[in-house]
């Protein structure tokens, strides 16, 4: 397979099981790449540690959403009850912080909940329709019982050549290239038998 | 990737002499602490020194009763993280015999100091007459001794079955353990609950709360799990259970101690904002009388330190992972569940003080006193001396519990 006009993604290989993948992992962190991602069927122990993830800031959102709920609610409260219309009932102050409480904690968490969805979205770049790694054929495993690693051309450290050397060295299994148009390459939908002929 | 496993580790005994002066402080705390409470406090400060040993007793009670629940969870949901440190919890737990002698002075000296129903004339009040099937004194005798003789023998027979595991092995013995505690945890949570009732929310029998038996159970599991967060990484500091022992511990029991924070926060809101709405005289009482004066701030300092200051102690990951953090979180709620506890009871003394002088029931604000503190002094050196006692006597972890490899090697995936 050969595309020389076609931008490439990247370099695709499979790895025969979950503990084979994670070794790969290790591996590819060791050397220092950073563009580059596994996947596979299911999540897998320890692989954060292997990537070495740093702390997710999706926490941040999760903070600024609380905020906001705790705000709207005081301030939702606060206006109607004690400002715009205020009116006794049952003996109690127009604005008290028992009643309140509940009103808070629940826009609390309802906007940290929005918060966080929306930080998941905006730091993962999703929704996304369309990803390279689906020109793959050999992808459509992942949901079954496949497990890869691609790595990325746009890291600094990528290098075709080399980098297909290393990932049949540390395992890799039908290290293919993965280009970006999806016209030119095996659609995953496509059969098999179709795609070699 | 199939490689043999790891022999697990053999038993260790406590190695007494690395605590310091603890096995001495504890001993000389219980009889300078008890002995003192009982001198001084005849010498003209019954009430007080009634209140304050059943003061002392509570908390006494609540931290043991929060062990031994933590110990049947552990069996009823088969749990595998807490071995390591469930010797800990049953040795607490085993503590209730104690217990048991320490309510003694409660129920022959000071009852009628303490309830004011059992000298209440049922003429004068209508609603006590109304109570009077459950609130009756041979009832409740007997209902004292039963709680204490099932929390005794519940927590005797966890720790007793869980050492002679150590000597033979057999793991029969975890899935008998398990299934009693089925059957025991509805008994506790009874037992709990109307112990609840009879010596605490019965100080003053007029108001009730629904939610009373939950609130106590909420300060009950908090306290139990930050004195295990103290305990287990006190043995650790003394050098006990090298490489056992590991920071996915501390992270999992300071999940516990931050989910029973939050718990004991939504009971407690609950149960005041309820009563606030319904605002009906017999209930809201309970609070006005918290609100007088500096009592004032004495509950506001009860919500602010109780809930918001270890909520936010303990909310990030690293809090729960290190050490001293998580140290310092859960001996700030043990000095909360005190003042908790002194919350609960100590109004109730100048509520009788004010009726044995003839006034209407009122208080008049946090006066705390020397006796108070003698007394938890007291309490604490002599449940501390028994615990240190039971848990030298044999290994400091479940050597031989089936379950010892996972609880070895647990991880929370972050």
């Amino acid at each position: 397979m050969n595309h020389p006009t076609k931008t490439l993604h990247g370099l695709g290989a499979e790895f025969s099981s979950a503990g084979a993948l994670l070794h790969a992992a290790q591996k590819i962190q060791s050397l220092g790449f950073r563009r580059w991602d596994v996947y596979s069927p299911f999540p897998i122990h320890g692989m954060d540690q292997a990537m070495n993830f740093k702390r997710s800031k999706v926490s941040l959102f999760s903070l600024l959403g609380g905020c906001t709920g705790l705000t709207t609610g005081f301030v939702l409260i606060y206006y109607t009850s004690a400002i715009n219309y205020p009116l006794i009932v049952q003996g109690k102050p127009y604005f008290a912080l028992e009643p309140s409480l509940p009103i808070f904690f629940e826009l609390t968490i309802l906007l940290t909940a929005f918060g966080t969805i929306l930080g998941l979205l905006l730091l993962t770049l999703m929704p996304r329709l369309h990803h390279p790694v689906f020109n793959w054929d050999r992808f459509k495993k992942v949901s079954d019982d496949g497990f890869f690693l691609v790595l990325e051309s746009a890291d600094p450290r990528f290098d075709a050549q080399a980098s297909r050397k290393l990932l049949q060295e540390i395992g890799g299994d039908h290290v293919s290239e993965i280009y970006q148009d999806p016209e030119e390459n095996p659609h995953p939908a496509r059969p098999e038998s179709e795609i070699t002929q | 990737m199939s490689h043999h496993p790891a022999p697990l580790p053999p038993a260790e005994k406590l190695r007494i002499e690395r605590l310091g002066i603890l096995p001495v402080l504890f001993p000389v705390m219980g009889i300078l602490g008890l002995s003192g409470t009982f001198i001084w406090g005849f010498l003209g400060h019954r009430d007080q020194l009634a209140f304050s040993y059943l003061f002392a007793f509570a908390v006494g009670f609540t931290v043991c009763a929060g062990a031994l629940f933590w110990t049947l969870l552990h069996h009823a949901l088969d749990a595998d993280w807490s071995v390591i440190v469930r010797r800990i919890l049953e040795s607490i737990a085993s503590c209730f015999p104690v217990l048991l002698v320490l309510f003694l002075p409660i129920a022959f000296l000071f009852p009628h100091d303490l309830w004011h129903w059992m000298t209440t004339d049922l003429a004068e009040d209508p609603l006590l007459a109304w109570k009077r099937p459950f609130l009756n004194e041979p009832f409740f005798y007997i209902r004292c001794a039963f709680y204490l003789l099932f929390f005794s023998l519940a927590g005797l027979l966890y720790r007793g079955l869980s050492v002679r595991q150590d000597a033979d092995g057999d793991p029969r013995l975890t899935l008998r353990l398990r299934h009693t505690a089925y059957g025991f945890i509805p008994l506790f949570v009874l037992c709990l609950t109307f112990a609840g009732f009879d010596w605490l929310m019965a100080l003053d029998h007029h108001w009730y709360s629904t939610m009373w038996g939950v609130y106590l159970f909420a300060g009950c599991a908090q306290s139990s799990m930050a004195l295990l967060i103290l305990i287990s990484n006190g043995l650790v500091r003394t050098g006990h259970l090298k490489g056992l022992f590991t920071v996915e511990h501390n992270h999992l029991m300071g999940m516990l101690l931050f989910a029973f924070t939050v718990f004991w926060g939504y009971i407690s809101f609950s149960q005041y904002f309820l009563q606030w709405y319904a605002n009906i005289p017999e209930e809201t009482w309970f609070f006005v009388y918290r609100n007088t004066g500096t009592w004032f701030w004495y509950s506001i300092f009860l919500v602010v330190g109780h809930f918001f200051v270890p909520f936010l102690l303990l909310l990030t990951q690293p809090a729960k992972r290190t050490p001293w953090r998580i140290c310092t979180a859960a001996g700030w709620v043990i000095l909360m569940h005190f003042v908790d506890i002194y919350w609960i009871i100590m109004p109730n003394l100048q509520l009788q003080q004010s009726r044995h002088a003839g006034h209407v029931a009122a208080t008049t604000g946090f006066h705390p006193h020397i006796l108070d503190l003698l007394a938890l002094i007291g309490v604490i050196g002599v449940l501390g001396h028994a615990f240190l006692w039971l848990f030298s006597r044999n290994s400091i972890f479940p050597a031989r519990d089936p379950r010892l490899r996972e609880s070895l090697s647990v991880t929370n995936w972050l």
